[in-house]
């Protein structure tokens, strides 16, 4: 009776394993997917863009290769040490921009749901999303990497369960024939996708600093995060094909394409199920804010003096929750921190070059030791 | 009490005897003389068999000789290698002992000119007999339910579990009342170092009185504030053995018709014995009820409430049409009605269970037919929100084990729901998700096998597979020899 306590339940205190690292990234992104807005980035032929995203997937995976080296050289080893020992003090300034990053995609991702939600649900403004949508986010961090990707796994199994359900429910809804075929300016359209596929990737930048606490460190992070460009390419390429197919040219039109499609679907007779799935979008930005900011005070921690690591939490809680206010306030802000946060160049800078330099640096100095 | 020990005066051991428990009237105390030597027997009123201290004891020893009886010594030995007159046959040397050996139903015999006594074990008090399950109820296992005594809890464990590895070590706690507590494990199934975190969080309980498990409940629970406990209860000890053959720690206390189980994981709320004597199609559907009952135990009102006040485009129209006619003439919001059926109906239930048990059925008459039936006839409360009400009150009896925490949760959840509407509702679940994920029994997530998933233990979660797979399960819990339970993070 009762399941048996085998070893694999045992738990260590720090470390995930790489199934959890992956539903965490899948979340993330499949979120973006959902909330994916044509009338943000201009309007875009849904089959260049599928074509796009699956270039960008392919390039998705070559840019993460610096990463995996590095880590791959520097197996389990806290990603600030990386810096440190290979770029010696400047170390301490790349680490303070990564921590940046991680706190802006965090009030970035808390301010386009607060939107998303402000403007569907009607029921509440803006900055009351986000003052919930922060704080719960903090509440769940506050518990630690552990109980994040615990409920990120539920969360995946339950958002996976709907999309089975919605899909289904849909195929009556869904014509073939609504997809546009590639016109002559097709290369531009591809290339749209691409750009705007590479550049919602801001999951793959958790890798340096969530590799060390996953289990067999290299092994299955980069496992879970290659699973996770996979299946979230599949899974971005099905809600654009979805909602193509179901809206046809409309879907260009709307704000939301894939809410819009879930709220012309009538499930068992049952209408407005977007109603209900909005709000497991809304748990699903909660996970991935959580995240973000668990990275982004893990790497405060890891940077301050020992013996004042305690107060970093609150000091970033209270920057994040300061933030998100003000960019509450006003949306030119929300636009300017979208198109940073979003921007493939930053993601590249990022992902790719910073890896690549840190890992031509530690050769470099290998060498100078070889030589001397 | 005092750390004194016996001396060799038996007259000095009475008197000091005499004057710790102070005269009181159920300490009996019968001095005898064996052909010059002074021995005396203590014993507590009513608990121990008259009949056997007689035959056993007092008969065997007046019926000495003169040179079996020349020194106090001979007494002595004589009791403890030569006669038959206990199996349980102990030595005592600290007084305060006497008293722990005398008020358990031992007959405790001191000889002038030894300074130890010898404690035999002659219980006879009453007790309430084994009987029927009275709340862990199924119909195709045993239908033996645990007793007050300890001792006989634990004959119920080794008659079905006839293996020397089964352990059942006594622990007394409660400084005034120590309290027999047996913490019975399988020695080759159990983490070593999971009985030694329970025996020691076990051994710091400085309460004065265990009356009952659930004093210690608290104990070896998680550290963290949550309104799940993960330390689960059973009144069968066909279940208790179930649980300790896959390494978990039962613990018995005497007095006490249940024994807590730790450690005990959420999912195991939707599992009885029943599950396993059905076959697997039927035992799966029965679970997937089971889940299903949870969540309308917890939610169907708050969510009812969120749609009607919030939502309730969601609601099919022909639906919606006859909720809003009916919502029309009450004089109450949908929340306020929730509220108020959900309190009665929590009197109802309270009262019902105190009451004699002749009267508790008028009461569940009164509460169901004439008062539900007078608040929709008076326009007090609404039809539909009746139905929710009874709907939810008998989801929640399918998982008993979790009732407490299913009402709390659905009153929090009418408020959410009314306040805040589905927003409320989000919010609400990922706080009780967050803290279902975050607890830890003794090292083992609360919510596994669900998350951290386990594929392998899938087959007796929703799904139950048949007996011809679950077998093979065993031999992998051997493999817990030497497990990973970390006492330090215990109340991670």
């Amino acid at each position: 009776m009762g399941p048996m306590l085998t070893k694999g339940m045992r738990m260590n205190r720090i470390t995930i394993a790489p199934y959890q690292l992956f539903c965490v990234f899948f979340l993330g992104r499949a979120l973006t997917s959902m909330l994916y807005s044509p009338t943000m980035v201009g309007a875009v032929n849904p089959t260049g863009s599928i074509i796009g995203m699956l270039i960008g997937a392919c390039v998705q995976l070559a840019l993460l290769i610096p990463m995996f080296l590095l880590l791959k050289n520097n197996d389990g080893e806290e990603f600030h040490n990386i810096l440190l020992k290979s770029t010696g003090k400047s170390g301490f300034v790349i680490a303070v921009l990564y921590l940046i990053y991680y706190m802006m995609v965090a009030v970035a991702v808390a301010c386009e749901m607060s939107y998303f939600m402000a403007n569907f649900t009607r029921d509440y403004d803006m900055i009351f999303y986000l003052l919930v949508i922060s704080g719960v986010a903090l509440y769940v961090a506050k518990y630690g990497l552990q109980t994040i990707v615990r409920v990120g796994f539920v969360l995946f199994i339950i958002l996976v369960l709907s999309i089975v359900v919605i899909g289904l429910a849909g195929v009556s809804h869904m014509n073939i024939y609504n997809l546009k075929p590639l016109t002559d300016n097709c290369w531009n359209e591809i290339f749209d996708g691409f750009f705007r596929y590479s550049s919602a990737n801001m999951e793959m930048m958790l890798l340096p600093v969530l590799a060390p606490f996953v289990k067999t460190c290299v092994r299955g992070t980069r496992k879970a995060a290659i699973l996770a460009v996979g299946v979230t390419t599949l899974f971005s390429t099905y809600i654009m094909f979805f909602s193509a197919t179901v809206l046809g040219q409309y879907m260009e039109k709307v704000a939301y394409p894939y809410f819009m499609t879930l709220a012309s679907i009538n499930l068992f007779g049952m209408r407005r199920m977007d109603v209900l799935q909005i709000y497991l979008w809304l748990a699903i930005a909660v996970v991935k804010v959580a995240l973000f900011f668990f990275v982004a005070v893990h790497i405060g921690k890891s940077m301050a003096p020992s013996g004042r690591r305690k107060p970093v939490f609150w000091i970033l809680a209270v920057v994040m929750l300061g933030t998100a206010l003000a960019i509450g306030c006003s949306l030119h802000y929300f636009s300017a921190l979208s198109l940073i946060v979003r921007n493939v160049w930053v993601l590249g800078f990022l992902i790719a070059f910073i890896p690549a330099v840190i890992l031509i640096c530690g050769a470099v100095k290998r060498r100078k030791k070889d030589a001397q | 009490m005092q750390q004194e020990k016996l001396g060799t005066s038996l007259r000095d051991n009475l008197v000091t005897i005499r004057s710790m428990c102070g005269n009181s009237a159920d300490v009996m105390i019968r001095e005898l003389e064996l052909h010059g030597q002074k021995i005396a027997l203590i014993s507590c009123s009513a608990m121990i068999n008259d009949l056997n201290a007689y035959q056993l004891v007092v008969s065997p020893l007046t019926r000495l000789s003169e040179e079996e009886t020349r020194t106090p010594e001979q007494i002595f030995d004589f009791i403890h290698t030569q006669s038959m007159l206990s199996m349980e046959l102990t030595d005592v040397f600290e007084l305060e002992l006497v008293f722990v050996y005398i008020m358990s139903g031992f007959l405790v015999v001191l000889i002038d000119g030894i300074p130890k006594a010898v404690a035999l074990g002659l219980q006879g008090f009453k007790y309430r007999s084994v009987s029927e399950p009275l709340s862990d109820v199924n119909q195709h296992g045993s239908q033996e339910a645990f007793t007050e005594v300890a001792v006989v809890n634990g004959s119920m464990l080794r008659r079905r579990m006839k293996t020397p590895s089964l352990r059942l070590e006594q622990l007394r706690i409660g400084k005034k009342s120590n309290t027999i507590v047996f913490v019975a494990y399988l020695s080759d199934r159990a983490d070593p170092r999971l009985v030694r975190d329970i025996k020691r969080r076990l051994s710091e309980v400085e309460n004065d009185v265990i009356l009952a498990a659930a004093y210690l409940r608290p104990f070896l629970e998680s550290g963290k504030k949550t309104i799940f406990s993960t330390v689960s209860t059973t009144e069968r000890p066909d279940t208790l053995c179930a649980k300790i053959s896959e390494g978990r720690v039962g613990i018995l206390v005497d007095g006490t018709p249940f024994a807590l189980v730790t450690p005990t994981l959420f999912i195991e709320n939707f599992q009885n014995l029943d599950d396993y004597c059905t076959k697997p199609y039927f035992a799966t559907f029965i679970r997937i009820v089971k889940y299903l009952a949870f969540f309308i135990a917890v939610f169907l009102p708050g969510v009812y409430i969120a749609f009607i006040n919030f939502t309730p485009e969601i609601i099919p129209s022909s639906l919606l049409y006859n909720i809003t006619a009916n919502q029309s003439i009450m004089p109450f919001s949908v929340m306020i009605e929730a509220i108020i059926i959900n309190f009665i109906y929590e009197i109802m239930r309270e009262a019902g269970i105190r009451m004699p048990q002749s009267v508790g059925h008028a009461v569940s008459i009164v509460g169901s037919l004439v008062v539900g039936q007078a608040a929709v006839s008076a326009g007090l409360i609404s039809a539909p929100m009746i139905m929710m009400v009874a709907l939810t009150a008998i989801s929640s009896y399918v998982i008993p084990s979790i009732y407490e925490a299913c009402s709390f949760l659905r009153l929090l959840f009418i408020l959410l729901g009314g306040f805040f509407g589905l927003l409320g509702i989000a919010v609400g679940s990922i706080f009780v998700l967050v803290n279902i994920t975050s607890l830890n029994s003794f090292g083992i997530p609360y919510l596994a096998t669900i998350s951290p998933f386990s594929l392998k233990a899938m087959r007796d979660v929703i799904y139950r597979a048949n007996w011809t797979k679950l077998q093979k399960r065993a031999a992998k819990v051997q493999n817990l020899d030497g497990a990973h339970v970390n006492e330090r993070d215990a109340d991670e």
